[in-house]
């Protein structure tokens, strides 16, 4: 496992950011305001492309390129034989990707809502789980 | 009853599907293999749906939010949820339609494990122990 300070840095402002969108959602929820969920979908969706880079960065020393989410796939794609329930944690990632991403910030579609703010606060145990499987983080 | 019926050969139809996929893989013929793998996926997700909500999906649209939902009330449907996404971008989407597909040997992983795909929606069905 190569957990270098990049890889901590990395945790670090996706934990930042991700708390960020769990603030929007709540206020989102709060009032009720579409556009503050779209924001809290794209801090989520930010938050998984960090925390997915900084697993792929400490398992092969390698970090994709930021923006370039399908860098990122390609790089699960690739490590298929490393990571215990694949298809499972790699299922999670194109979860965010479609039904949070795609579907929220690219088109604009934030319905159903109650389903949207569930998958935004399900994305912390993603996130917890690439700490765990790059051997950061809690047990 | 009618339903439970109706449930029992929507899951038939999937290991049809499963069965011709693993045949498909054997000729060579692995995109298309791939595809009918999904097919098989869907099928088994839309009996699934129609065991626990009474609705069978109709589309593919249907299908992806059925799971989801079902996966929000219900946590053990989560994992299944997240297979149906890997597989309906892996299989379907990326290799089918845009014939970018994964290497081989994580292809055939796929395409293989549709079965246990097919049990586990089986088993949260209640038609299998």
């Amino acid at each position: 496992m190569l957990e270098t300070k990049r890889t901590a840095v990395m945790f670090d402002k996706a934990r930042v950011t991700y708390d960020e969108a769990i603030q929007l959602a709540d206020k989102a929820h709060e009032y009720w305001d579409r556009d503050l969920l779209r924001m809290s979908a794209e801090k989520t969706w930010a938050a998984t492309l960090m925390a997915t880079n900084a697993f792929i960065l400490a398992r092969t020393g390698v970090e994709p390129e930021p923006d370039d989410d399908n860098g990122t796939e390609r790089r699960l794609l690739e490590l298929y034989k490393e990571i215990p329930d694949w298809e499972k944690f790699t299922g999670r990632f194109a979860i965010i990707a479609e039904d949070i991403y795609k579907a929220a910030v690219i088109e604009r579609n934030v319905e159903p809502v109650y389903l949207l703010i569930h998958d935004i606060r399900k994305t912390a145990e993603y996130i917890r789980e690439c700490e765990r499987l790059a051997g950061v983080g809690k047990e | 009853m009618v339903e439970r019926e109706r449930v029992a050969a929507i899951f038939a139809d999937a290991w049809v599907l499963y069965d011709d996929s693993i045949e498909i893989l054997e000729m060579g013929k692995q995109r298309i293999a791939a595809e009918v793998a999904w097919g098989a996926t869907k099928r088994a997700t839309d009996a699934l749906i129609l065991a626990r909500t009474g609705r069978e999906p109709s589309g593919t649209g249907q299908t992806t939010r059925g799971i989801s939902n079902l996966a929000r009330v219900e946590p053990e449907f989560a994992l299944l949820r997240a297979r149906f996404r890997r597989r309906i971008g892996t299989l379907h989407g990326k290799c089918f339609y845009e014939g970018n597909c994964p290497e081989p040997e994580l292809l055939v992983l796929l395409i293989r494990r549709t079965n246990s795909y097919i049990r586990q929606a089986e088993m949260l069905a209640g038609m299998r122990l």
